[in-house]
């Protein structure tokens, strides 16, 4: 970077700069530095700000059974992104590529399984709450005629506490499956031709070829996926709240949610930007811990 | 399935193998065929039906509704969907969103390539520490930027102007547009550049007449993205938009749903005319819609 050879053109690099590097530092630096400081603060966001030193931290740390309720509902929703998320997704993805026979229809169905995608949470989470809704919903019928459930008492799972979280997830596996199929389709075209002409001239089926083949060489894929996924379940707000808002009693509530709750129902507004520096501090600790270890599969590779 | 195309029903047998002609033949094949034909399918219906579904209960009556859930509704009135247009202030909504998005993505575009292209092709002091806080600023979720944003937009009272989430999303589109953009005019041949410096060309002439139009593949993804993102927010839109008269479509949805409450082919309306718009651009520009909303996580 000496600046002297051809190329260097003085102060014009900066200019050309300046209008994204304002934005994203008055967008996201300077507010996240506020954030810091009104966690040390108490604040009802209309009046004036007075400095609280930890308390915030102390509280939510060691005297907040819901706070710590929305912690283990964050992990678990984490944790289905993560591992459910990752597995439909790869599973839309073999199927597209090693069960659909005609060329044509793999692009059809690709297509057609990527379409959820387009939907905004906020739609998504109103169509599924009408799925699920027990009184008209598509999921109650057809269970009732697969005889699952009695069509005279069909259960409310998005209001029942124990079903709350795992129902509010489904209709992300209905629309994200397809986005995580397209990296893994990726990365199966990936997969060098010779490779499997190889396996097959050894004698390997159409199983052993993805048993012993694909699913190795999906590695980095799957490292990809799971970071992007550990990434978005964190941020995850815009779906339970449609849903659910977090009830029935707290069951999904989440700590995106609890912290929104903290600062605009309960106008605690130092509290709930203390919520939201743990809340960042988690993520990044485990996203950076996704990305370390997907970077050592491929590596691996 | 690189191989062979073909659909000549002795090949289909094949085909399961995935790639080339070299298939396993027999009983076996033909079961796992089926029952991965079948499996497909089923994939496909659990895909779409929902769809479906929603655009069918928009016309039935509330009987009908609570009746077979794969019945087609007696007659199809159109009225409904200008009545719930009506009704849910669907048309204000659907200009904001316009409006938002639009703006939000052509800044985007532009601040992100010019950036990109300084970053990628000039040398200057400080490139690495920037470019370190652009990867760095891809992770910062929303949350945890939503309240001093809030404190900011109350003190310079754009809380509820839909300029406040422009703003907001401009800014946090940028990181992960400058990065695409970064990725793509790295790979671009820098003999291109070094021979319109000699021949006195200015960078900004460059900049417009060749790198830009030679870059319509990443500009592409980035529009599909960023114009996603932002039809679709939620949250910052949810705590900045507070009148009516300034929602987005999300909002003016989520509104409209808890007014309706039971009046069920009103939701259904209300959900098909958020949703099939979006869709149909979909069917027509599906590879942009996939590249552009994969972008991200292939490149990150």
């Amino acid at each position: 970077m000496s600046g002297r050879k051809m190329g260097s053109s003085g102060i014009s690099p900066y200019l050309y700069l300046a209008p994204a590097l304002l934005f994203m530092i008055g967008i996201i630096l300077y507010p996240m530095i506020s954030s810091v400081v009104i966690s040390f603060r108490k604040w009802n966001g209309l009046g004036p700000m007075t400095p609280v030193g930890l308390e915030n931290y102390r509280r939510l740390l060691f005297a907040d059974p819901d706070f710590r309720g929305s912690i283990v509902a964050t992990f678990i929703w984490v944790l289905m992104s993560v591992t459910l998320l990752t597995i439909t997704s790869m599973i839309l993805a073999l199927v597209v590529e090693f069960g659909v026979v005609r060329r044509r229809m793999i692009a059809v169905t690709r297509t057609v399984l990527f379409m959820p995608m387009t939907m905004s949470l906020v739609s998504v989470g109103v169509l599924w709450s009408l799925i699920l809704n027990p009184l008209l919903g598509l999921l109650t019928k057809v269970l009732a005629v697969v005889g699952l459930i009695s069509q005279n008492n069909p259960p409310d799972l998005l209001g029942t506490q124990s079903t709350a979280l795992l129902a509010v997830f489904f209709p992300v596996i209905w629309q994200w499956s397809g986005f995580g199929m397209v990296v893994f389709s990726s990365a199966i075209q990936g997969i060098p031709e010779e490779i499997i002409e190889a396996a097959k001239i050894d004698g390997c089926g159409h199983w052993k070829q993805i048993r012993y083949i694909a699913l190795p060489l999906l590695l980095p894929a799957v490292a990809i996926l799971t970071t992007v996924n550990c990434i978005g379940g964190f941020k995850a707000f815009d779906i339970l709240y449609v849903m659910t808002a977090g009830g029935p009693a707290n069951a999904s509530m989440v700590a995106t949610i609890y912290m929104f709750r903290q600062a605009f129902v309960s106008t605690s507004f130092g509290y709930s930007a203390a919520i939201s520096v743990i809340m960042f501090v988690v993520a990044a600790f485990f996203g950076i811990l996704c990305m370390r270890l997907s970077q050592r599969t491929e590596k691996y590779f | 399935m690189s191989a062979a195309g073909g659909t000549t029903p002795e090949m289909t047998n094949k085909g399961i193998v995935g790639r080339g002609p070299e298939g396993v033949r027999g009983l076996p094949a033909r079961i796992g065929f089926i029952l991965a034909t079948i499996f497909t399918l089923a994939l496909l219906v659990f895909s779409v039906y929902p769809f479906i579904w929603m655009v069918l209960n928009t016309f039935k009556t509330n009987r009908e509704i609570f009746g077979n859930p794969l019945s087609l509704p007696q007659k199809i009135n159109l009225k409904i969907l200008s009545d719930v247009w009506k009704a849910g202030k669907l048309g204000g909504a659907l200009r904001n969103s316009m409006l938002v998005t639009s703006i939000s993505v052509i800044s985007i575009v532009a601040m992100a390539s010019l950036a990109a292209f300084a970053l990628s092709h000039l040398r200057f002091r400080g490139k690495t520490p920037i470019l370190a806080f652009i990867v760095g600023a891809q992770v910062v979720s929303g949350q945890v930027l939503l309240i001093p944003l809030f404190r900011m937009f109350t003190q310079t009272n754009l809380i509820g102007s839909i300029l406040s989430v422009i703003l907001v999303y401009i800014g946090t589109g940028l990181p992960l547009s400058v990065y695409l953009f970064w990725g793509f005019f790295r790979g671009m041949s820098p003999s291109i550049y070094e021979s319109t410096k000699i021949d006195g060309c200015p960078d900004r002439v460059y900049y417009s007449r060749i790198l830009m139009p030679l870059s319509s593949p990443i500009i592409g993804s980035v529009i599909v993205f960023q114009a996603l993102f932002c039809w679709t927010e939620y949250l910052f839109a949810l705590t900045f938009l507070k009148d009516n008269a300034t929602h987005t479509i999300p909002l003016q949805l989520q509104v409209f749903v808890s007014q309706y409450l039971t009046n069920w082919s009103y939701l259904f309306g209300a959900l098909s005319i958020a949703v099939i718009p979006v869709l149909v651009l979909y069917v027509f520009l599906q590879k942009l819609f996939i590249r552009g909303l994969t972008a991200g996580a292939i490149k990150g």
